[in-house]
């Protein structure tokens, strides 16, 4: 035992006079760690707050919610006997100034009882801690109070004390609104919220949706006198079971939806972060590959000496495990100051309290990633330490590194320690993600690049060799120093590779998650749309908007409201609670009517998938075309048949055929009818309208002037409130991604070192030899632009698999694009890096007089 | 009159060694002919090959003038003096400091890849084929210097530092790492190819056998150089 500590403690003295060149082992590992250990700790700080408060979010114990109407007295005894309950009403409707400025404004109406909230505050200057709203809802002298989102006042002109109408009913602003305590699981809503008294919200006779999914939800919140939602919970549901229109929901059930958004979300960044872990794995091998690679004569003196291979791998196996030890705490720390600065801002922007917290466990999962990287990715490095021959001593060969033989890599003993490492990992990013799937397809996804990676510049080498060599000097050089033995070539493909796949991976995945959901919407969206128009208010209006000027886009196209009452004969109810169904197709056979709109000619910006569109003057039997994806997962194909329900009466219609659009692109509906079917029916019209850029406000008070009893409901306002909201989320993803660059970029300065001495050797002896320093740098560029080209050609490959697979595997509701323009600017950026990081190792060997460096070399 | 291929007036180098000023050279002057073979010995640390660099162009003088091939060295820049070398010179090392990764074959093209820029690959692996040849290798042209022998590296150095025809030949205690027989073969090599394209050749060396085969002997002792007769070279 004291032998061995006499071992370590040499190491120790060995290391401490060389510590500048492990910056980038530290640097490598500190990121991943930090990163991991950053991303997992905010990870279950939001999932820990989530269900913590879940109750607080959901605001009571259970829920009951239906759409179409409130609980009748009946229902509402029953209701009002498990405890106390609050009642909400969540609607929309616009909202005018009273004076005649014409200023107008949207609102998510948030209509509440007496009692609300049963748990938590509404936050309000107006109000003092722990005061319900509801006195400053009430009614007084003919007008209703309402607390508002400040913005509210600035669209109206109005301040505090002002005084608003929505439709006949008149409302005076008595308090500005900072938050709702269930906020978080109210998810995403269409305008400026104002909180008013259910009386208020009843005595507006405007209560239907004006637009399909604007649904009111009409909502119980209870408080349970006796028990919890784990008992009372089947109890309810079997009360209500009768009604299928009754959704009885626990808080667990509520924060579902959220919790498993943001536990994608905390997934995917966690991926992320093991992938910048394992970038930087490469990084650590390199930089210990080029400090045994520098002390190898030193090794084999040592072991001319006499001392053992066990000797040696002590020695070696002491510093770098020390190193590693700093190299992970420092991580820990950044990520835990990552955590608590990230918290409170991550908060506001969710609306969830989140404290600055260190979340111990996550630390201690960051700890032993970094502590199995470090060794996975140091342990062959040092077992070829630990083989190496002292005869070396006695050959001049230049300063090339001995290396393992290729079957001293299959022993039992270099082998299982690599195996055991490669196992634990898999095991702990398993039990962080719980999700089997998703490791195992990426350490495929890994292994699958790293091979690939590996053997691509095994054959690169291959090939430039059996070429006959070029008439051009420059290039012939750099085509040798790359198949040259002991080329640090394959390295370099595979860090540079590898770190740029993922640094793609990032780039895509972000840039599909973002352009989905807000990129192409905002762009494309209209500024304003309207339904239930008459046709002589669409003619009036083409001729309104043409007058003002600031229109860039109108199209209107008929309409008519109707339910998706059965699919192939086969009741709509009964298909609801099947959950492979897709989003967008449980709308179309929800409960509620959906728009529908009939049209002669194939509306533009659709794709037939199936089946034929119908001849403009067709005039037979009902016919529909639906929308491919919800169709699909309808299991509808061409000649199929669906029922619809309007007015009271059921028509059925035959699927002639499926269509792909974007709703963004155009007037498109989920269900398309052929000219006719609605003959017997009342049909109205939408109409779409864009403003020209910044106009959008003039419009709208020009549209509120003009049409005072028609809603135009500014959508593309609230997709840009949306858009806002995931470009703050995306700040997340861009830090983690900048930090797994920042891993990347350290990766290929490690490389850079694994061969810079032979480098540094070859080029002095080319100066010996007449070469300029212009001639050797020349070379060298050229050399680094053929590696730096190859790897990222490879790494586009491979991002781009691997970009869709995650998306595929991760199950990301996102479509699938590249941006070719942004893969070729990061692939140009890392080539120019590598030409330039290669370049400038060598440029201080060429700009020193050589006889420095031959007195040096010996 | 042979014109003069090294000329040098007072040269003196001083290298910082920790915080302490060394003066590896002290003013020295001579002057080497066109197609002579001169010796220089001297104890170890004495500065020769302080002074071989510094005529190779590999360190700068301190002060004094330094003419080498009929052009100043002692005020060029990095890459005028590589310019002059591969024009110039050859220089043959103790240590070889052969390319390791690549053969003998490449490691002699090398040179004439960068020195002369005009020929094609062919005529390029040409000459350097029949430079090998000519030291003995013609049959280790493929190998790589981890491959050879100590004398076998040695003459691809001598094959590598002729193979351009330079003016002068600096050679750095080129048997320094062979055993003696070896080390004889090579210098027989050196000697012969200098005379046969009429090269000028500066040999370092500590072998007194070595140095009476020279046209003439210079002594250099703590950094001054002198003339020294052959006959007065010890045995």
């Amino acid at each position: 035992m004291s032998r061995l500590a006499n071992w370590m403690r040499v190491a120790i003295t060995d290391l401490l006079g060389d510590l500048r060149r492990f910056g980038i082992l530290l640097a490598a590992l500190a990121l991943g760690v930090g990163t991991i250990a950053g991303v997992s700790s905010v990870g279950a700080a939001l999932q820990d707050t989530i269900l913590r408060n879940a109750n607080i979010l959901m605001g009571g114990d259970l829920q009951v919610v239906r759409a179409d109407r409130r609980a009748d007295a009946a229902e509402l005894a029953y209701i009002t006997s498990l405890g106390e309950v609050s009642e909400t009403i969540s609607s929309n409707s616009r909202a005018d100034a009273i004076d005649d400025s014409g200023n107008t404004v949207f609102l998510d109406i948030y209509a509440v009882d007496g009692n609300y909230p049963l748990y938590g505050n509404v936050e309000s200057p107006q109000l003092k801690p722990g005061e319900k709203p509801a006195s400053l809802l009430a009614l007084k002298d003919g007008v209703y109070g309402a607390i508002v989102d400040p913005v509210i006042l600035d669209r109206l002109g109005i301040d505090l004390g002002g005084h608003f109408r929505v439709n006949a009913t008149e409302f005076e602003v008595r308090g500005l609104l900072t938050s709702l305590p269930n906020g978080a699981l109210r998810g995403f809503h269409l305008g400026l919220t104002a909180l008013m008294s259910i009386e208020a919200q009843q005595a507006n006779p405007n209560a239907r949706a004006p637009l399909p999914g604007l649904l009111t939800q009409y909502g119980y919140k209870i408080k349970l006198a006796e028990g919890d939602y784990r008992t009372q919970q089947p109890i309810v549901a079997a009360h209500f079971a009768g009604d299928p229109q009754w959704k009885v929901e626990s808080p667990y059930d509520a924060a579902g939806d959220l919790s498993r958004f943001y536990d994608l979300f905390v997934r995917f960044l966690l991926i992320v972060g093991l992938s910048s872990l394992l970038v930087g794995g490469i990084g650590i091998s390199n930089a210990v590959n080029a400090y045994i690679g520098e002390r190898q004569r030193a090794i084999a003196t040592l072991r001319s000496l006499g001392a053992t291979g066990g000797r040696v791998m002590v020695h070696f196996f002491t510093q770098i495990g020390l190193l590693a030890l700093v190299g992970i705490l420092i991580g820990l720390v950044i990520g835990a100051v990552l955590t608590a600065a990230a918290l409170p801002v991550l908060g506001s922007i969710l609306a969830v309290e989140l404290p600055p917290t260190v979340h111990f466990p996550s630390l201690a999962t960051a700890f032993g990633f970094g502590a199995l990287a470090a060794f996975a990715f140091s342990y062959l490095p040092l077992v070829n330490a630990r083989k190496m021959k002292p005869a070396m001593l006695f050959r001049t060969v230049g300063t090339s590194v001995q290396s393992l033989r290729a079957r001293e890599y299959f022993e039992l003993g270099v082998v299982l320690p690599l195996l055991a490492a490669a196992l634990l990992m898999f095991a702990l990013a398993w039990w962080t993600t719980r999700d089997f799937a998703l490791v195992f397809w990426y350490s495929v996804g890994v292994i699958g690049a790293f091979l690939l990676l590996r053997f691509a510049g095994v054959a690169l080498q291959h090939l430039l060799r059996v070429l006959p060599p070029l008439p051009n000097t420059a290039w012939r050089n750099a085509f040798r120093g790359i198949h040259r033995p002991g080329s640090p070539a394959p390295v370099v493909i595979m860090s540079l590779g590898l770190g740029l796949a993922m640094l793609l991976v990032i780039i895509i995945l972000t840039a599909n998650v973002r352009s989905q959901l807000t990129g192409q919407v905002t762009q494309d969206a209209p500024t304003f749309v309207a339904t239930d128009m008459f046709d002589d208010e669409i003619v009036d209006l083409g001729d309104f908007l043409a007058s003002t000027g600031i229109v860039t886009n109108f199209q209107h196209s008929p309409m008519i409201r109707a339910a998706v009452t059965k699919v192939k004969g086969v009741p709509s109810a009964q298909l609801r609670d099947n959950k492979g169904i897709s989003g967008e197709a449980q709308y179309m056979i929800g409960s509620q009517e959906i728009l529908m709109t009939w049209q002669a000619d194939l509306p533009a910006n659709s794709t037939i998938t199936a089946g034929q569109w119908w001849p403009a003057d067709y005039d037979g039997p009902p016919l529909v075309s639906l929308k491919d994806d919800v169709a699909k997962s309808l299991g509808i194909k061409v000649g199929d048949t669906i029922e619809l329900t309007l007015f009271g009466e059921s028509i059925e219609v035959t699927v002639a055929n499926l269509r792909e659009f974007q709703f963004q692109t155009g007037l498109n509906y989920l269900v398309t009818a052929t000219p006719g079917t609605f003959d017997d029916f009342p049909g109205t019209n939408l109409a779409i309208i864009k403003a020209a850029d910044g106009k959008e406000k003039d419009l709208e008070r020009a549209l509120a002037r003009r049409y005072a009893d028609i809603t135009f409901i500014p959508v593309g306002e609230a997709l840009n409130q949306a858009a806002e909201i995931l470009g703050q989320l995306s700040v997340a993803v861009n830090i983690v991604g900048g930090l797994a660059v920042l891993n990347g970029i350290l990766v290929l300065a490690g490389t850079m070192a694994a061969g810079r001495k032979q480098r540094e050797s070859d080029a002095v002896v080319n100066k010996v030899l007449g070469a300029t320093r212009g001639d050797v740098v020349r070379v060298f560029s050229l050399e680094y632009a053929l590696l730096g080209i190859f790897a990222a050609a490879l790494a586009t490959a491979v991002g781009i698999a691997g970009a869709y697979m995650i998306i595929r595997l991760a199950g990301l509701d996102v479509g699938f694009g590249v941006d070719p323009v942004l893969i070729l600017g990061v692939l140009a950026g890392s080539v120019v890096l590598t030409i330039v990081t290669g370049a400038a190792t060598t440029w201080k060997a060429l700009s020193t007089r050589p006889a420095q460096y031959l007195r040096s070399l010996g | 009159m042979s014109v003069p291929v090294i000329q040098t007036e007072n040269a003196n180098l001083e290298l910082m060694s920790g915080k302490s000023m060394l003066h590896i050279l002290n003013d020295v002057t001579f002057t080497v002919n066109g197609g002579e073979v001169t010796a220089i010995v001297g104890p170890s640390g004495s500065g020769k090959t302080s002074l071989l660099m510094i005529l190779g162009g590999l360190e700068r003088p301190t002060s004094g003038k330094v003419v080498v091939a009929g052009q100043d060295i002692s005020t060029a820049n990095e890459d005028q003096l590589a310019i002059f070398r591969r024009n110039n010179l050859g220089i043959l090392f103790q240590n070889f400091h052969l390319i390791p990764s690549m053969t003998a074959l490449e490691n002699v093209a090398l040179a004439l890849e960068i020195a002369e820029t005009r020929l094609s690959l062919k005529e390029i692996r040409q000459r350097a084929t029949e430079a090998l040849e000519e030291v003995g290798l013609g049959d280790r042209l493929t190998h790589l210097p981890s491959a050879l022998s100590g004398g076998e590296q040695q003459r691809v150095g001598l094959a590598r530092a002729m193979v351009t025809s330079p003016t002068l030949m600096l050679a750095d205690e080129p048997t320094g790492n062979l055993d003696q027989d070896t080390g004889a073969r090579v210098i027989e090599l050196m000697f012969n190819l200098a005379r046969k394209k009429g090269t000028a050749v500066l040999l370092i060396t500590h072998d007194p056998n070595l140095a009476r085969k020279a046209d003439r002997v210079l002594t250099m002792n703590k950094g001054r150089l002198t003339e020294t007769a052959k006959a007065a070279v010890p045995a």
